[in-house]
């Protein structure tokens, strides 16, 4: 005695299939993607995205930083499809390490690039429908207007600005980088010596590079390392530098300590860049997937980020795979990479973060910098690199060497590349890159967990009693939760009621052509179910007595919820 | 079924308490200061002694209440900042209020007493009596409910719902005790005994199983399960850092999650001066030293895997592993390690060797130092010091202290159930694990194989390792008996239970509660359980094996304050011993410095100076424009100096007959010294 019935209500029908693309109150800001921005350029942006969106887009600060800047988050949500809370999350932010600035672009082209194709490219429509977007598109925003504002290299500063005494000899941040030459960036020092006293010489064919004295040959230079000078006369230069905490080594999950971990903090989540965006994420279990930029080598980087760390179930690796492989089809040079095993070790990063403790599934991809292999064997030399500066850049991201009369190493000279290459691209570069990258998060956003109600069964058993079976069906990559969160109990699973009947009994169908149920011994009218695989179905079981109507609902933490009715017949 | 309504309330029961019981279990709390009380008492104390004590509110609990911090320094020669300083903290397990009031002893200890003078003198100190306050009032509520966590709600079942299925006072006596229900498939049985002990069935004794032993309380949720989503949130006690375990949801999402943990950790953070931390907990590591709390093992043998890039730039084969030795030697010479100066250090942890594990020996052989005055000055006031005490456990305050923080922290507890005094028969000759710790490997042997076959047999050690085998491996001497011993302990053997004790004679619980508590025992009596099943209630007390009637903590806790002195009158304390000059003619003069540490402690811990989470001793030279250094560095520094030790720095300097220079020692928790040296010839001490 099967009846097939009748989905009435589904509140993923109220996904706004043909909208309207987004109308502005205000003009949108039309922000340029061919160079890097200044924080003050960005932040009047997304105050300008919030004055011209106002019912979707809201701007709010999640603390201060360290110096007292703001940390800006900006949500993007549909306001028709339902609150923010209960749609999945996708969590995206960038410029956690300062100097690797061209991530709040990435971050910045992928919030207007959402706002400008609504209503116009139906994969973006549908995903805006249904999921909430949270963007912090500066994480160390002291830091990176500092990188802007003061003398600065590619590699620094990648701290946030709280005072650590890196040398040990009682004074903080006493030694820092000199802008000797007075040309804004700190760049190198090098030092013609006698003959054998070197461990460099000049490249016969361009003196500009230093290559390595090796075999039979003589060094007459050396490198004397970042330009500056010792000023606190320990015998050392530029040894203690502003800052030395590196917030991607401050979360809070598989946090060591400073002598197992280098520049962490003194416990997890202790500087306020990061534990600002903790303890506001701790708030929004709804955060299904997280996205976070840095530069640069071209990766695309999971967890685990440290060989001790739990190892991440086969089911969830299965759908890393899926996004990582994919990933690397549609960035070009990008590798998909475990970072303990690939890169290198890492204790406390905002994957590990997002993904241990809330079970989300996070990235970290490192963006691309300048350079260019030339001659196509994998490796960019030096040379390669000076060959991009002169012919492509026309030469703006060196600076020649010049003389200079130090204090300590006497006569030196002072040269090399500038704080805006290597690890950042040229201008007309960016644009692709921030845009590869935000496509690689819409595949990501698309393939959040999708649940349907698929098919509903009810069966007479005579009188009012009825066994009622509810198919639901996830037509995205993404688990309604991640094997992680399942074994780990990070967060409640899912959880099915049948309203208006008694559920005498109630669990999920193991086997659906032996009609094998496991039942839930205890509370059936709640029965908890452990998520709803990626591309899979669940079926769920239920004994009732009843009649007539009965409202279906399913509450999901990351897939966000689901409602239908069911006739008893 | 609800989740509110659904919690049986034991009308009858709580009506009848006042009149029946309270006396008797007022009687157990009695003079114990709640949390508001511990408060009054700080700012009583501190107002009595405006010259010494400070009272600072270092933050809120998860509940809102004030955590409170006494800081006490008299006058002295040395600025108060600039003391080594000494921290006494108690109470991060809410239920151990035994802590608040030993920490509260001390408070006026220290302010009054005649003893401490030359501490308020010459140290800084910071006793904080009540770490957790939502946690600390569980022990005068009615019922009496033993809290670890704060204020907030946790989620221990995953289920969606938050602390709904705490434990409740089912029989109305205000006491959370044991609840049995009888259950077919339960795997407990009555021991006939001791009527208040359960014991496990053994089904090859012909015993079936009809109990299950449970904590007292109902199934509030429904869920089939009892008392498995306390009302209390997480717990201050698992939030730190050393071997936090983020599979236990009582952890905190993270270290420092916790309001608790934050504020006391950014506290002892801000004041490196502290030397010394004394944690009034459930552990005791004088009665029983720390050990370790597991985790990754200590570099040395341990085999690492290399990223496949930097094996190939290594020249080391990516598909083997590796000892860090082994990968140090390749990488010394590498460029990239021989110009950015790393260590072996750096580099074993650029490839994810994990922290420490346990403490260093130097620093168990300073904590064994002090248990052996302690376990004395115990016996002396007439206290048991041979009993059973617990380790702290994993994201604990105190391993935080010892591993991180840097101190030399020691948890102790106070107070504990004593063992009872036995005759003790002791069969001459028998082998026990006592005996065999401090014997020789020729007497071990001279025992013969039966006597040893007889001890391996009685402490349960597997069959494989038979009187022969051990007989062999200590003639061999790959093992001296004491090893032996520990092996054996590392493998679970347990002291056997003597004859006696299992025939005759209550357990020590029974035996102190008997005596001393009578109300803390309640016999079996019958309940109906929310979910109609029929259950017995009984039991002891929760909070009877850490906190006695109050006037029974009145020697532990004068033993303590005392302890406490006496490790702060052994810590180190920089001084400079020796100052000489040598004029070497042309202006020419050789100055050195030998600095010595007075103190029994050495100025850092071993764990301090491993993962130097401390600022070194650090010797320098001050000196006016009129003097050149010729040689010499501008910081000489000692990582750890040991107690009674010295070392010094030399310079050689070029300056007007004469003319003073300054030596300058600075360390951060065994004091600074600033000498003036005047440049000729001549030693002065």
């Amino acid at each position: 005695m099967r009846t097939q019935m009748l989905i009435i209500c589904c509140l993923s029908s109220l996904l706004s299939m043909g909208a309207e693309p987004l109308k502005s109150v205000k003009t949108p800001p039309d922000p340029h993607f061919n160079r890097l921005s200044h924080n003050d350029v960005i932040v009047a942006h997304l105050k300008g995205y919030a004055a011209a969106y106002p019912d979707w887009v809201k701007l709010e600060s999640l603390g201060k930083t360290t110096l007292g800047r703001e940390t800006h988050l900006l949500t993007i949500n549909n306001p028709s499809t339902g609150p923010a809370t209960e749609k999945p999350g996708f969590y995206i932010d960038g410029a956690t390490h300062a100097n690797e600035a061209q991530g709040t672009e990435t971050v910045l082209y992928l919030i207007n690039y959402l706002l400008k194709n609504y209503g116009k490219l139906d994969k973006v429509t549908e995903t805006m429908d249904r999921v909430v977007f949270y963007f912090v598109p500066i994480v160390s925003a002291d830091s990176r207007a500092k990188w802007f504002d003061e003398p600065s290299t590619p590699n620094y500063p990648r701290t946030v600005q709280v005072a650590i005494d890196d040398d040990r000899d009682g004074a903080k941040d006493e030694d820092n980088f000199d802008d000797l030459d007075g040309d804004g960036t700190i760049t190198g020092m090098r030092k013609k010596v006698r003959l054998g006293q070197g461990t460099h010489r000049l490249d016969p064919k361009d003196p500009r590079l230093m290559v390595r004295a090796v075999g039979e040959e003589m060094g007459d230079y050396v490198l004397l390392g970042s330009e500056g000078i010792d000023n606190d006369g320990d015998g050392r230069t530029n040894e203690d530098t502003p800052g030395y905490v590196d917030p991607n080594r401050t979360w809070g999950y598989g946090w060591q300590p400073r002598y197992v971990q280098n520049g962490t903090s003194q416990y997890p989540l202790q500087i306020p860049e990061t534990r600002n965006i903790a303890v506001w994420a701790a708030g929004r279990p709804n955060i299904a997937a997280v996205q976070s930029f840095h530069n640069f080598g071209r990766m695309i980087l999971r967890g685990p980020g440290a060989k001790s760390a739990k190892p991440f179930a086969a089911q969830d690796i299965k759908v890393y795979d899926f996004f990582g492989k994919e990933g690397e089809k549609m960035m070009p040079g990008y590798n998909y990479m475990v970072t303990w095993k690939d890169l290198y070790t890492v204790y406390g990063g905002t994957t590990e973060h997002f993904f241990g403790i809330h079970g989300a599934m996070s990235f970290t991809n490192e963006l691309n910098g300048t350079e260019q292999d030339f001659d196509g064997d994998g490796d960019v030399s030096d040379k390669e690199k000076m060959k991009f500066n002169d012919r492509l850049t026309l030469g703006r991201m060196w600076v020649d060497w010049k003389p200079y009369n130090h204090p300590t190493f006497g006569e030196i000279e002072i040269g090399g590349y500038r704080f805006d290459t290597e690890r950042t691209p040229e201008g007309w570069r960016l644009e692709e890159d921030c845009h590869r990258n935000c496509a690689f998060v819409m595949m990501h956003a698309y393939h959040l967990p999708y649940l349907e109600l698929a098919d509903t069964k009810v069966e007479k058993l005579g009188g009012n009693l009825f066994k009622v079976y509810v198919t639901l069906s996830n037509k995205r990559a993404m688990h309604s939760m991640t094997y992680k969160a399942r074994n780990d109990k990070l967060h409640r699973p899912d959880i099915a009621t049948l309203n208006g009947c008694r559920v005498i009994s109630s669990g999920i169908v193991t086997n659906q052509l032996t009609d094998k149920v496991k039942l839930q011994k205890h509370r059936p009218e709640r029965l908890m179910v452990k998520g709803v695989d990626g591309f899979g179905v669940k079926t769920l079981f239920f004994l009732v007595e009843g009649k007539g109507e009965l409202e279906f609902r399913y509450d999901s933490v990351k897939a966000g919820k689901l409602a239908g009715t069911i006739s008893l017949m | 079924m609800s989740i509110s309504g659904v919690k049986k309330i034991p009308w009858l029961g709580f009506l009848l308490v006042p009149y029946l019981m309270a006396g008797n279990i007022a009687d157990g709390a009695a003079d114990y200061h709640t949390y508001e009380a511990t408060v009054a008492k700080l700012k009583q104390l501190s107002e009595a002694h405006p010259q010494l004590a400070k009272l600072t509110e270092i933050g809120k609990s998860a509940g809102g209440r004030g955590i409170w911090v006494m800081t006490v320094s008299g006058e002295g020669t040395v600025a108060a900042k600039d003391r080594p300083a000494v921290f006494v903290g108690a109470n991060m397990a809410g239920y151990h209020n035994a802590g608040s009031e030993a920490a509260l002893h001390f408070a006026e200890f220290l302010l009054t007493s005649d003893e401490a003078a030359a501490m308020r003198r010459d140290r800084t100190v910071y006793v904080a009596p009540g770490l957790n306050p939502d946690g600390h009032d569980g022990f005068f509520a009615n019922p009496r409910v033993p809290l670890a966590g704060n204020m907030t709600k946790i989620d221990r079942d995953t289920d969606g719902f938050f602390g709904e299925d705490g434990r409740d006072d089912l029989n109305g006596d205000g006491l959370i005790t044991k609840m049995r229900i009888k259950d077919a498939e339960g795997k407990m049985i009555a021991d006939p005994e001791k009527p208040l002990k359960m014991k496990r069935a053994n089904s090859e004794k012909g015993e079936i199983g009809a109990w299950k032993v449970l904590d007292e309380g109902d199934d509030n949720d429904g869920d089939g399960q009892y008392n498995e989503d306390a009302a209390d949130g997480a717990h201050p006690n698992k939030n730190f850092a050393h071997m936090f375990n983020h599979e236990d949801k009582e952890s905190g999402l993270w270290v420092s999650y916790l309001p608790e943990s934050k504020a006391i950790m950014d506290f002892l953070l801000a004041r490196p001066q502290i030397a010394l931390a004394v944690v009034y907990g459930p552990a005791n590591n004088f009665l029983a030293a720390p050990k370790s709390l597991g985790g990754v093992q200590d570099t040395g043998n341990l085999k690492l895997e290399i990223p496949k890039e930097i094996a190939r730039f290594m020249g080391l084969d990516p598909e083997q592993k590796h000892t860090i030795d082994e990968i140090w030697e390749k990488a010394k010479i590498m460029p990239m390690v021989v110009q950015n100066n790393l260590t072996k250090d750096d580099v074993a942890q650029f490839l994810g060797v994990g922290p420490a594990t346990k403490l260093t020996d130097d620093d168990q052989k300073m904590i064994q130092h002090f248990a052996k005055k302690y376990k004395n000055r115990l016996e002396e006031a007439g206290l048991d010091n041979k009993r059973k005490c617990r380790q702290y456990g994993k994201g604990g305050f105190t391993p935080w202290l010892s591993y991180q923080y840097g101190s030399f922290a020691v948890e102790l507890d106070v107070w504990g159930v004593p063992t009872q005094k036995k005759e003790e028969k002791k069969e001459t000759g028998k082998l026990t694990m006592d005996s065999l710790g401090k014997m020789s490997s020729e007497d071990f042997l001279a025992l013969g194989q039966e006597k040893i076959a007889a001890f391996l047999k009685e402490y349960k050690v597997p069959e494989q390792y038979s009187a022969e085998r051990v007989m062999g491996i200590v003639k061999a001497g790959q093992m001296d008996p004491a090893k032996i011993g520990e092996i054996m302990q590392q493998m679970g053997a347990a002291e056997p239970e003597s004859e006696e004790k299992k025939k005759k004679g209550p357990d020590d619980l029974t035996a102190f509660v008997d005596a001393h508590a009578p109300w803390a025992k309640v016999d079996w009596t019958a309940v109906t359980l929310a979910d109609g099943r029929a259950a017995e209630v009984g039991g002891f007390d929760s909070f009877i094996r850490f906190n006695p009637p109050h006037a029974l903590l009145a020697k532990p806790m004068k033993v303590h304050s005392e302890t406490i002195l006496e490790l702060s009158e052994n810590l180190a304390q920089i001084d400079i011993r020796e100052t000489r000059v040598e004029d070497l003619g042309a202006d020419v003069f050789r100055v050195r410095v030998v600095v010595v540490n007075k103190g029994f402690l050495p100025t850092h811990t071993g764990l301090a100076k491993k993962t130097k989470v401390r600022l070194p001793v650090r010797l320098s030279l001050a000196y006016d424009k009129g003097v050149t250094v010729l040689n010499g560095e501008r910081q000489v520094t000692s990582e750890q100096l040991a107690g009674n030790t010295t070392f010094s720095g030399e310079w050689l300097l070029k300056a007007k007959k004469g003319t003073t220079v300054t030596a300058q020692v600075f360390s951060d928790q065994a004091g600074s010294v600033i000498r003036q040296i005047k440049l000729e010839q001549g030693v002065n001490e």
